[in-house]
C-alpha cells in the first residue's frame, strides 16, 4: 500500500489538532524526492526563508545523521522532515532545541498511533522504540554576527512503514520501526501533524524556560540510571547517568564525580548489548 | 558593574600579565581581550565606553609589547573566535575536506568550522574578510566561549 505524502491530509489533520497552520507560523514544501531535507531546510534559511517552513520528502538519498551517519530510506517508507527556525534565543540555548524536538516527536507518535507508549528519547538525539532506533535528530545550525542571520534547520528521519527485513543487513538488529508494533501502514502525513502540533505546544515556551519541559524529557531517557559508556573523543567515560543539565548536557556519575558531557562521538549503554548502539 | 570595577580589572590584567579575562554574572557579560595592538570589547555598553576613553584601553599598545609576547596578534590580523562552548571541526563531515586552510580566502560570509556542541552542528562564518594566516585550534578538540579559533589578515 502507498501512502503519499499530502499537504491536504497534514493541513487538515493539523488544522483540527492545533489550528490552521497559517496562523500557527507553518508552510510546508513536499518533495518526492532529494539529497536531504536538512539541506534543503539549510538553503532556505541561507536565501532568508522566514521561521517555520517544513520541508517534508517521501524519500531521501542522503540523509544524515550527526557527522558520518547515513540514514538509510526506501522511498515511501519513512518520515523525513526539517523545519527552518529563527530562534530568537541566545545560541547557548539552542542545545536545548534536540530535546525538544525529540519529546515533540515522541508525543506526536504516541498521540497518532493508539497503543504506542514507549517511545525514549537517547541523549542527545536519537529516539529509540523497542530498545532499538527508531529514529534520529539532526541540528544543523548558521550562525552570523547579525543574529537576523542566524537559523537552524531541524531535521528528523523516523522508521515508520519500513518493514524490518527491508532494513539494512548492519542495522537490523538496532533499528526499529513503528510498522513492527501496528502491523499496517501508517499515515506518515497524519503523523507528521501530530508531531508538528506537538512541537508548537512544547517549542515556543520551552527553549527560553527548558525547566518547564525537563522532566517530561528525562521521564523518557534511554539512558538515565544506567550505567553508560561515553566516547568524548578525548577520553571513554563510564558511569551512571544521572540526568541532563540545563542546557541539555549529559550528567554522568562516575566513581569520583559528576561528568558533565556536551559532546561525545558515541554513547551506549553497557548493561544491555542488545541496546548498546 | 560599573567602570571603576572595570578599570580595576584591567589593572589587574596588566599587573598579572594577563591577555584575556571573561565574566559571566547576572545580565552581564564582560570579556576583555588584550592583544599587542588592541584590547577588543564584546557586548557590554560598559566597556565599550570604557574602551573608546581617551588614553586608556582600546589602543593601548604598551601594555604588552610584540616581541616579549609570541601570541600577541599581530598587525593587521584580526581573530574570529568561538561564539560558544562545543567541540571543533574544521570540516562539515570527514569526508567533506576543510572548510578552509592557512593561505585560504575568506569574506564576512564565508564558513569557516562547525562547533558542535550537544549534536547541535553550528556552522561559523567567519564575519570578517582576509586570508587565513594560522589555524589556532586542533580539529576535534573542546573550545570555550571566545576562545580565539583563526587568525586573518584583513590588511
Amino acid at each position: 500500500m502507498i501512502d503519499p505524502i499530502s499537504e491536504t491530509v497534514i493541513q487538515a489533520e493539523l488544522r483540527k489538532l492545533a489550528g490552521n497552520s497559517a496562523s500557527l507560523g507553518l508552510r510546508f514544501e513536499i518533495r518526492e524526492e532529494t539529497v536531504s531535507t536538512n539541506d534543503d531546510a539549510t538553503k532556505a534559511g541561507s536565501r532568508g526563508e522566514l521561521d517555520g517552513l517544513v520541508i517534508v520528502a517521501d524519500h531521501q538519498t542522503n540523509g544524515r545523521g550527526r557527522r558520518e551517519n547515513r540514514w538509510e530510506s526506501p522511498p515511501g517508507k519513512n518520515l523525513m522532515f526539517s523545519i527552518v527556525l529563527r530562534p530568537t534565543e541566545p545560541i547557548d540555548q539552542w542545545t536545548r532545541i534536540p530535546h525538544l524536538i525529540g519529546l515533540a516527536v515522541a508525543r506526536g507518535i504516541e498521540s497518532a498511533i493508539p497503543g504506542i507508549q514507549e517511545i525514549e528519547l537517547k541523549w542527545p538525539n536519537d529516539l529509540m522504540f523497542l530498545d532499538r532506533k527508531l529514529g534520529g535528530i539532526l541540528v544543523e545550525s548558521r550562525i552570523s554576527q547579525d543574529s537576523s542571520g542566524s537559523f537552524c534547520a531541524v531535521g528528523v528521519g523516523l522508521n515508520v512503514n519500513i518493514r524490518p527485513a527491508e532494513f539494512p543487513d548492519d542495522v537490523r538488529e538496532i533499528a526499529a520501526s513503528l510498522f513492527e508494533k501496528t502491523d499496517r501502514v501508517l499515515s506518515r502525513s497524519i503523523l507528521l501533524a501530530h508531531i508538528l502540533a506537538e512541537w508548537i505546544a512544547i517549542y515556543p515556551a520551552s527553549i527560553s524556560n527548558f525547566e518547564s519541559a525537563k522532566q517530561a524529557i528525562e521521564s523518557r531517557s534511554f539512558l538515565n540510571g544506567r550505567a553508560v559508556e561515553v566516547h568524548t573523543g578525548s577520553e571513554i567515560v563510564t558511569g551512571l547517568a544521572k540526568s541532563i543539565g540545563p542546557d541539555g548536557e549529559l550528567l554522568v556519575q562516575t566513581s569520583e564525580k559528576t561528568v558533565e558531557i556536551r559532546s561525545a562521538e558515541r554513547v551506549r549503554r553497557v548493561d544491555s548489548e542488545a541496546s548498546c548502539r | 558593574m560599573n567602570l571603576d570595577e572595570i578599570k580595576k580589572i584591567v589593572e589587574l590584567m596588566d599587573e598579572h600579565g594577563l591577555s584575556q579575562f571573561k565574566l559571566e554574572q547576572d545580565d552581564t557579560k564582560l570579556e576583555l581581550k588584550k592583544g599587542g595592538y588592541e584590547v577588543a570589547a564584546q557586548a557590554v555598553p560598559q566597556f565599550a565606553q570604557y574602551a573608546q576613553a581617551p588614553g586608556q584601553g582600546a589602543q593601548a599598545p604598551a601594555a604588552a609589547p610584540v616581541d616579549v609576547d609570541p601570541d600577541a596578534l599581530p598587525a593587521g590580523e584580526q581573530e574570529i573566535t568561538s561564539p560558544m562552548v562545543g567541540t571543533f571541526y574544521l570540516a562539515p563531515n570527514p569526508e567533506s575536506p576543510d572548510f578552509v586552510q592557512i593561505g585560504s580566502s575568506v569574506s564576512a560570509e564565508s564558513p569557516v568550522c562547525i562547533i558542535e556542541a550537544m549534536k547541535v552542528m553550528n556552522e561559523i562564518q567567519a564575519e570578517i574578510g582576509g586570508e587565513i594566516t594560522k589555524i589556532l585550534v586542533e580539529n576535534g578538540t573542546a573550545v570555550q566561549y571566545g576562545e580565539p579559533l583563526f587568525r586573518v589578515k584583513t590588511a
